[in-house]
């Protein structure tokens, strides 16, 4: 009996011993490789960023790091942190503690050092990224005092598309109509930086300015003036200062919109009884009638390949946005959600179409994906005028009021932040951002 | 030695039908061979896949950021009552628990005295019943097994909202992403809830979108909310996770 136990015994064991690495190969291949979460959403806040003074900045003409914080404030991407908050120079990395700017969630940080070689500016920065504790912007920028603002603005750029990608939009330009409220010639067509500053006079005059627009190569611009008491159309050139009157029908003459190609305009004559949208070829004279409806057909502007024009139009009871190809002539209707869309601006990639939009009785600035028709709400509005996009697509200069004044805002397009630029004298308005600058120059 | 044998033999075939009863039989039954029927079934599927379909692109898609900060405000303001609310009830609770403190080391004194009677008491007691008492519970083992999977997984998914949304509320998009693009990241935690480690498993293809979702985990820092969570389900669920950036709200 004892001779027989000894080895069943050991034939128990062995099964135990199977049976229990079964069962722990089993519960390891059962064993979770933890959770899949999906994120689907995100924020949508400005980015916090810290432009420290830069050292040597003291006396200089121009406030740079105040340039700086407002180019980066306006784009709506960025929240710079307070002045008073910001410390004192930092005059080498050894000084930058990424520590402390993590403790207040701050995860960029601008600094620099300015200086100055008989009568010539050197300004070294260094952008770093606080979360991975390194730089991933250092440039050197040299110029004379009068560029002190280019300078300031080409730092902008740069910090801009480091962090989001796409270029900045701080070294373009604007035009917008100054109303001075009083005296001779109190209508100015203007053109500034894009955040208002240097502004210079192209034209004025005692009778109104409306709609002011750029070329895409930006050596002209075109505009409506009432100088001869009636609307014309004009084209001006930058560099010369010359203006050529394209247009003066009876009526109306509105909306001018240069083509892709800079060789046409698209623009609202209402010569033949009521508003309608035609071409103009601005070398031949040849005009173009595109649209043909008793309805009002007003604010045209190109597709990208200059093979359609988007307008606005009140054919299908209330204002609604429309395309039309110039070839077969066909008018398709683009928006359908709320009773009320105008202002039709394409941006730069042709992706979106933004518009101010109005539902349950409230104007919105929205956009819609032209593929999918997916719509956002950006921003209640109180707008009045056109909108214009910025040559980066991720922003747009609107006309509103603020304390019975007309001003400058600007709004970002996939934040939906709003910014008001300095006010100036009198009223202003009608803005238009000009292109980028072409690569040849 | 009888006794052993048997018990090592109980032991070895309750193990087994354990094991087996967690793997499900996988090849339970030969697959059912399904006449021509199949065809029309799978007609219907597409036609229903279809008009969902087209119903999505009748209706398309509005994000509404006024309303969506109009909500923030309001989450901002309930946290804030919360958190004061939390702080409240902390001081009062500082104050109860000396009170408690003092009786508790008064009953604590007449626990052990108790405990040591009843320890005395179970030593004295009859092996072998306790032994077929055990078998007897590793009978039930298996169907208590089965419910505590359920419920593990059910207190998982309340947590993994609430990384969701921490997760989202940290995750800043840049103006050149879209829609659609997708980033994997593998993240690790200690039991704190802190996060240890980010890797990209799957890259987006785009640089900056990459680095976004990443920086969003890095900011996020901590899930505090697991701390305090069963160590058996952190490690399980927790230990280890993957995040998919898939963004859905974009203009473009």
């Amino acid at each position: 009996m004892r001779a027989n136990n000894m080895p069943l015994a050991r034939v128990m064991t062995a099964v135990v011993t199977i049976a229990v690495v079964m069962m722990t190969s089993l519960l390891s291949l059962h064993a979770h490789a933890g959770l899949t979460i999906e994120i689907t959403s995100g924020r949508n806040d400005p980015i916090a960023i810290a432009v420290v003074p830069f050292d040597g900045a003291d006396g200089l003409q121009e406030d740079v790091q105040n340039i700086i914080s407002n180019d980066l404030r306006f784009s709506g991407f960025f929240m710079p942190v307070a002045k008073e908050n910001v410390g004192y120079p930092i005059k080498s990395r050894s000084e930058l503690h990424y520590r402390d700017w993590r403790k207040f969630n701050v995860p960029y940080v601008l600094f620099g050092q300015f200086t100055n070689s008989g009568g010539a500016y050197r300004l070294s920065y260094e952008l770093h990224d606080v979360l991975g504790e390194k730089p991933i912007l250092v440039r050197t920028l040299a110029g004379p005092t009068h560029q002190l603002r280019d300078i300031a603005h080409a730092v902008s750029d740069s910090v801009y598309e480091t962090v989001t990608g796409i270029p900045g939009v701080f070294s373009t330009k604007i035009l917008f109509v100054q109303d001075l409220k009083k005296g001779n010639k109190r209508y100015r067509l203007m053109h500034a930086d894009a955040d208002g500053g240097r502004e210079t006079v192209l034209f004025s005059s005692d009778e109104p300015i409306l709609s002011p627009t750029w070329s895409n190569d930006r050596r002209q611009i075109a505009y409506v003036s009432f100088e001869t008491s009636r609307p014309a159309i004009y084209t001006q050139d930058l560099a010369t200062g010359s203006r050529t009157r394209v247009t003066q029908f009876k009526g109306l003459n509105g909306a001018p919109a240069f083509s892709p190609d800079d060789k046409s305009l698209a623009l609202v004559l209402s010569k033949d009884g009521n508003p309608e949208i035609y071409t103009l070829e601005l070398q031949s004279g040849k005009l173009r009638r595109i649209t043909n409806h008793f309805a009002i057909d007003t604010e045209p502007n190109w597709s990208h390949d200059g093979k359609h024009i988007i307008f606005t139009s009140s054919r299908g009871g209330s204002p609604q946005v429309y395309r039309v190809g110039l070839a077969s002539k066909r008018v398709e209707r683009l928006t359908f959600e709320g009773d009320y869309n105008a202002r039709p601006r394409l941006t730069p990639d042709g992706e979106s179409l933004v518009m101010v939009h109005r539902r349950e009785g409230v104007f919105h600035i929205a956009t819609q994906n032209m593929k999918t028709g997916d719509m956002r709400i950006l921003t209640e509005t109180w707008l009045d005028e056109s909108p214009s996009v910025a040559p980066n697509g991720a922003m747009l200069l609107y006309a509103t009021q603020s304390r019975n004044k007309g001003v400058l805002a600007a709004v970002s397009l996939d934040l939906g932040i709003k910014v008001k630029l300095p006010s100036k004298e009198g009223d202003v308005r009608e803005p238009a951002w000009s292109p980028f600058p072409q690569k040849s120059q | 030695m009888k006794h052993v044998i048997s018990a090592g033999l109980t032991i070895a075939i309750h193990l087994i039908v354990l094991a087996l009863l967690t793997v499900q039989w996988q090849q339970k039954t030969p697959p059912f061979k399904k006449p021509e029927i199949n065809y029309v079934r799978a007609e219907l599927v597409t036609l229903k896949s279809q008009t969902l379909e087209k119903q999505e692109k009748e209706s398309p898609k509005i994000v509404d950021l006024t309303k969506q900060r109009q909500e923030q405000e309001r989450q901002k303001k309930l946290e804030q009552a919360k958190r004061k609310k939390a702080a409240d009830k902390k001081r009062q609770k500082e104050l109860a628990d000396k009170k408690a403190a003092e009786q508790k080391a008064e009953n604590a004194r007449k626990k052990a005295e108790q405990e040591k009677k009843l320890q005395e008491e179970l030593t004295r007691k009859n092996e072998a019943k306790a032994f077929e008492e055990a078998l007897a519970a590793e009978g039930q083992a298996l169907e208590v097994a089965q419910t505590l999977e359920q419920e593990y997984e059910a207190i998982a998914m309340s947590y993994e909202a609430a990384i969701r949304q921490r997760i989202a509320m940290n995750w800043d998009r840049m103006p050149n992403a879209r829609n659609g693009m997708e980033c994997t990241l593998s993240i690790r935690l200690v039991p704190t809830g802190r996060v240890v480690s980010v890797a990209v498993v799957k890259s987006s293809g785009n640089l900056h979108f990459d680095d976004e979702a990443k920086k969003a985990v890095q900011r996020a820092e901590q899930f505090p909310e697991l701390i305090g969570i069963e160590a058996e389900i952190f490690e399980r669920y927790f230990r280890e996770l993957t995040f998919v950036f898939r963004p859905e709200d974009l203009r473009r």
